[in-house]
Parts: C-alpha cells; sequence; structure tokens
C-alpha cells in the first residue's frame, strides 16, 4: 500500500512518439515506384512532457478533444505503453516494466470494448478473473452479491454479453475490473453510448467505491455530467499538452467568470433601457425576445448585486435567474467551439 | 516461476479450457465446417499417396527408412496428430496480427498473466482434438492393416521430439505473427509458414534432396513434426539417432523461443495502437 501523501500514480515529463504511414498523393511515376516501395512515416508526440501526480483517494478527470493524449496518458499510467521518454510510476513502480505486478492492484474499464468473454455467461468470466487474480472465494462471492444488488445485475450474471443491452454490459465490466479490490482504476468513457438511468447508476456505483472503499479514481469521458458530478479535479490535456491542473472550482474562476441572466420582465420603466444595460461596462451581451431578456456579464468588471441593482431600475421583473457557468460550456471556451463540437455528446436530460 | 505460478497457470488453464467449451458450444455450425474442409483435405491426400505407393512399392529414405503404403499412413496419421495438437494449443498466433492492428492487444496487456499465454488460452480450437483423433486412428488402424510393429521406446521419444519440434515450429511461428508490430496484417507471411508445417511434414523428409533436408532439420524445425516420430516409432532409427534429434530440436526449440521473446519485446515497445 502506499505511504500516507506518497502519490499512487504520477507521471513526469512523459512522452510518447508514434509514427504512422503518411499518406500523400506523388506525381510522377518513379515517385509512387518509391512510394510504394517505401512508405514515408510521419511522428505524433501523442504525449508532451506531461507531468502530474495523484494521490490516493483522489477521484480525477482527464479531459481534452478526440487526439488530446488522454487514452495514451492512461495507457502509459497502466503499463500497456511504454514511454518514449520521461517516467510514470504506478505504486511507485515502473508500470512498463512491472505490469504484472501493478495489474494485480488496478482495475480498467474500456467504455468502446468489452473485456468479457462475448459468448459464455457473465459469471463464468467473473470466475476467470477471481482465478486471475487469486481472489479468495469468500470475498469473491460477497463483493460480488454486493456489487451485482447495487448495479442491479445480480439477473443478467447467467447471461452471455453478446446478449445483454450496453447498459446491463457496462455494469457487468465494471464489476469485472472491480472484483479484485484495485487500488485505484482506470475509467476510460466508461458511459459512452448509455442512457441517462444507467449513467446515473454508474457514477453512483463510482462514487462509492471511491468514498467507501478509497478506490483512487481516473476518468477520461467526454460526458461533462460525468466529470461535474464524480470528479474533485481536472487535468486537461490538450494536443499532449497539460493546459490546466486543479479544481473545479479553480478552473472555472480561471476560464470563465462570466455569468449569465435571464429575465423575464412584466413592463419596462424606461424608454431606453436596453441602451441603458447594453452601454453598462461589464455586460458582454444582450439577448431580448418576447418578454424576457438574457444578460451575459464579466464577473471582473460587473459584480452581480450590481447589475440586479440597475435591472430593478428599468423593468418590473416576474422571475430572475443567475446561471452559473456548466463545465461543457468552459470546456468548450478552452478547446474551441469546433474542436469540442465534434465530441461532446447530446447533453443529458436530468434524471 | 515458482510453484505458485505454476499451479495458478494451471487453474487459469482448466478455466479458459472450460470457456472454451461454453463458447464453442455457441458456434458449432463453424467447428463443424472447419473440421468437415480438413477431412475432405486429408482425404484428397491419402487418396493421392494411395495411387503412388501402389505403383511404387516403396520409397527409400537416404538409406535407413523405408517407406510403405503402412509407412506412409502412419505418417500421415503423426502429421495430423502434430497438427491437431497445434491447432488446438496455438491457434491464437493466428490472431496476434488482429489484435496488434485493432486495438485487442489492451485486454491482455491489463492482466496480471503473460499476453501470450492469454491469447493462446482465449483461442483453444477445438477441431485440433478431433484431428488428433482422427491421426490416433490412421496410425493405430494402418499399423494393425499393414502389419507394423510399434517399438514403446521409439513411441516415447518420437513424441518427445515432436512435442519439443513443433514448441520450436511455433515459436519460430509466434515470433513471425509479432512482426504484425511492425508490418500490420501479416497473414500471408503465417499461411507460408503454414504452408511448410503441413505441405512438408507430412512427407518422408528423409528422401528429399540433401540441402532440403538439412533445412528442414537444422534451420526449420519440420523433420520433428512426423519424420522423425515415425522413423523412431517403427524402429527404422536407433534410438541414439533419436536422442541427437531430440537435441538439435531443444537446441532449435531454444533458438526459436528467443527469437519470439526478442520480436514479442521489441513489438511492445513500439506498440502503436489506434485511437482511444
Amino acid at each position: 500500500m502506499p505511504l500516507q501523501n506518497e502519490p499512487i500514480a504520477e507521471v513526469d515529463n512523459i512522452v510518447r512518439i508514434f509514427t504512422k504511414p503518411l499518406v500523400k498523393p506523388r506525381k510522377g511515376r518513379a515517385r509512387r515506384l518509391y512510394g510504394f516501395l517505401k512508405r514515408e512515416k510521419r511522428t505524433i508526440r501523442a504525449v508532451d512532457g506531461v507531468s502530474f501526480s495523484i494521490q490516493s483517494g483522489e477521484c480525477v478527470a482527464l479531459l481534452g478533444p478526440n487526439g488530446a493524449g488522454k487514452s495514451t496518458t492512461v495507457k502509459l499510467l497502466s503499463g500497456i505503453l511504454c514511454p518514449t521518454s520521461g517516467e510514470a510510476r504506478l505504486f511507485g513502480m515502473d508500470p512498463y516494466r512491472n505490469r504484472t505486478q501493478c495489474a494485480m492492484r488496478y482495475g480498467v474499464v474500456f467504455g468502446q470494448r468489452t473485456l468479457l468473454w462475448r459468448h459464455v455467461p457473465v459469471i463464468e468470466s467473473l470466475k476467470l478473473y477471481q482465478k486471475m487474480y487469486n481472489v479468495p472465494k469468500s470475498d469473491f462471492e460477497s463483493r460480488l452479491q454486493e456489487f451485482s444488488e447495487i448495479l442491479e445485475i445480480r439477473r443478467h450474471l447467467a447471461t452471455a454479453p453478446r446478449r445483454l443491452s450496453l447498459g446491463e454490459r457496462m455494469r457487468c465490466e465494471i464489476i469485472a475490473a472491480l472484483l479484485h479490490k484495485p487500488e485505484i482504476i482506470f475509467l476510460d468513457e466508461p458511459t459512452v453510448g448509455l442512457d441517462v438511468v444507467a449513467k446515473k447508476r454508474i457514477r453512483d456505483f463510482v462514487r462509492r467505491i471511491n468514498r467507501d472503499e478509497n478506490v483512487t479514481v481516473l476518468l477520461c469521458s467526454h460526458s461533462m455530467r460525468d466529470v461535474e458530478e464524480l470528479t474533485d479535479r481536472i487535468i486537461l490535456i490538450s494536443k499532449g499538452h497539460i493546459k490546466f491542473d486543479g479544481s473545479k472550482n479553480q478552473l472555472k474562476r480561471r476560464w470563465h467568470n462570466e455569468r449569465q441572466i435571464r429575465v423575464i420582465y412584466r413592463k419596462t420603466k424606461t424608454r431606453d433601457w436596453r441602451r441603458q444595460l447594453r452601454d453598462t461596462h461589464g455586460v458582454t451581451d444582450l439577448k431580448v425576445t418576447n418578454g424576457q431578456f438574457e444578460l451575459t456579464i464579466n464577473q471582473d468588471q460587473l459584480a452581480v448585486p450590481t447589475i440586479l441593482k440597475l435591472i430593478l431600475e428599468v423593468v418590473t421583473i416576474e422571475d430572475i435567474e443567475v446561471k452559473e457557468p456548466n463545465l461543457e460550456d468552459i470546456i468548450r471556451g478552452i478547446f474551441g467551439e469546433d474542436e469540442f463540437q465534434s465530441q461532446t455528446q447530446p447533453k443529458e436530460a436530468t434524471t | 516461476m515458482g510453484l505458485r505460478d505454476l499451479s495458478r497457470q494451471l487453474r487459469l488453464l482448466s478455466t479458459y479450457f472450460k470457456l472454451s467449451v461454453l463458447s464453442m458450444a455457441e458456434n458449432k455450425a463453424m467447428l463443424w465446417g472447419s473440421i468437415f474442409s480438413s477431412v475432405v483435405n486429408l482425404a484428397a491426400y491419402v487418396v493421392f499417396w494411395n495411387v503412388i505407393t501402389s505403383q511404387v512399392p516403396v520409397l527409400t529414405g537416404a538409406g535407413i527408412a523405408v517407406w510403405g503404403r503402412g509407412e506412409l499412413t502412419v505418417l500421415i496419421g503423426m502429421t495430423e496428430i502434430a497438427w491437431g495438437f497445434g491447432a488446438f494449443f496455438w491457434m491464437g498466433t493466428w490472431m496476434v496480427p488482429e489484435y496488434v492492428t485493432e486495438v485487442g492487444l489492451e485486454k491482455f496487456l491489463i492482466r496480471p498473466v503473460s499476453p501470450f499465454f492469454m491469447i493462446l488460452a482465449e483461442n483453444f480450437w477445438f477441431g485440433g482434438l478431433i484431428q488428433v483423433a482422427i491421426g490416433g486412428a490412421m496410425v493405430g488402424l494402418s499399423s494393425i492393416t499393414f502389419g507394423l510393429t510399434i517399438s514403446i521406446p521409439g513411441l516415447l521419444l518420437g513424441l518427445l521430439t515432436l512435442v519439443t519440434g513443433q514448441g520450436a515450429l511455433y515459436a519460430l511461428w509466434a515470433g513471425l505473427a509479432c512482426l504484425a508490430f511492425w508490418i500490420g496484417r501479416n497473414h500471408a507471411l503465417l499461411e507460408v509458414a503454414d504452408a511448410i508445417e503441413v505441405k512438408f511434414a507430412r512427407m518422408p523428409i528423409d528422401t528429399m534432396p540433401q540441402t532440403v533436408q538439412q533445412i528442414l532439420t537444422f534451420i526449420l524445425p519440420v523433420i520433428y513434426i512426423a519424420t522423425v516420430p515415425v522413423m523412431l516409432m517403427l524402429g527404422q532409427l536407433p534410438l541414439s539417432s533419436g536422442l541427437f534429434y531430440l537435441g538439435i530440436a531443444a537446441c532449435l526449440f531454444l533458438g526459436w523461443l528467443l527469437f519470439f521473446r526478442f520480436i514479442f519485446g521489441l513489438g511492445l515497445r513500439r506498440y502503436n495502437p489506434v485511437g482511444g
């Protein structure tokens, strides 16, 4: 077990370079023939000098657009990949060189790939993992019973994964990753493609094992709801570099100091109320529709009470709402609309 | 590897075996289809050799072995046994290029067990065991029909040589499969290796030109798959020569195993999974 205050996982200036074949049209027969015989390659720095550490019991989100280097970082930490340079340490060991010892102590869930046998009942795959991880039979049975009741999959244990829905299968995958009491769990998009009920069930379960069993969680997800609800700390990664590492509140303060105020009004008190609001220093946007308007202010320049006072002077209010910036908007703002739009999931409905 | 690890691996192997049986029960059509194709393939081969040997009474191998109809049938039967065992245990080797190129290797690399052991154990092929039974029946029936005497020490030494030679052959094969880390899907390369094993092993290699014999003895471990075991089993090769061949097979096994481990280790270092 790691000592108190000693990081359970850390990467220090880690770099991973991939080579990929370069596909580009060539002019001239000789060049095309040469290209056929010898493929040109390009190198990609998937992770480029990333450093961070995770303490035992933390719940950390690794966020970034597609191709940012999140999954590569997780694979470097779990010993699947060997770093080109720099150092990764898990439980104080090099995870690539001590892959077997490290694998005994961590769990992994890949949302887009199954780790269970597709054609045989789930329980048989779980029994295989019991033997693989040397889990005593009594521990295996008690944990299986506990987890399957919480995740409500008891009746699915005798079914083959290929006959299960995605949500049911994913819950089984999570149980498979946790049966051996891992100290850290890597969750790579655990809720991708699931409905809101299944997502909530999984989020509640992950929160529970993090809180009750002190399991450290490293989450890669494009679902901002997962991140909002589960994690305390966010690491933003883009083009292989870390862009931010801190708490959710720090992220909001640093990257998003805007507030939106939505007002439904009964009547206006002044004729040029729109100009009065728009010209106020610190108001960055005003959208007026039938009987209501939405105001965006920069909190560094204008305090919420000040603008509320002004609003009361210019309109008679029926309803008012001051909106906190949500994480998805912040992340979209950081990575840019285009980069982010392609990979976020549709917003979830509230359960 | 300690005793505890060994017992864990054996327990895992039995669980994998059980899972494979359950999985096979879901894919019966595929199993029977592949068995049927193997039987057709084998039947064509037996018919061809029957025609040849009915016109040419015996083939002499380097002045030592005498290959009559009975001996040749035993040889083909022995190849089936070897190939059946190989197909049962080593079928996973065929999957390596697939796993490497389709991001399937992760699921083996996150487990506290050798990834290659898991690849093999997840891909047991039960059609192989049926081939072993067919091969065994061919050996048994032909030795009765043609009145061949089987020497027990020769049989034991022959089987040991077969297992060692096959280990060497599949270590080479696994090394070739791991070239997928560099060249992607390399099934064509595996097809060549498979052809060398299946096509050459079924023939009495000691009747071939000297250079081919030497290649199939000292570089490619093909002679140990059927020719040497059958010669030992039928008492056509002295046990001392059998021990010599066993030694060479063991050296080849070690050499090709090192080759495989080197390629696999190097490949893992440059493993380049596509996408998240």
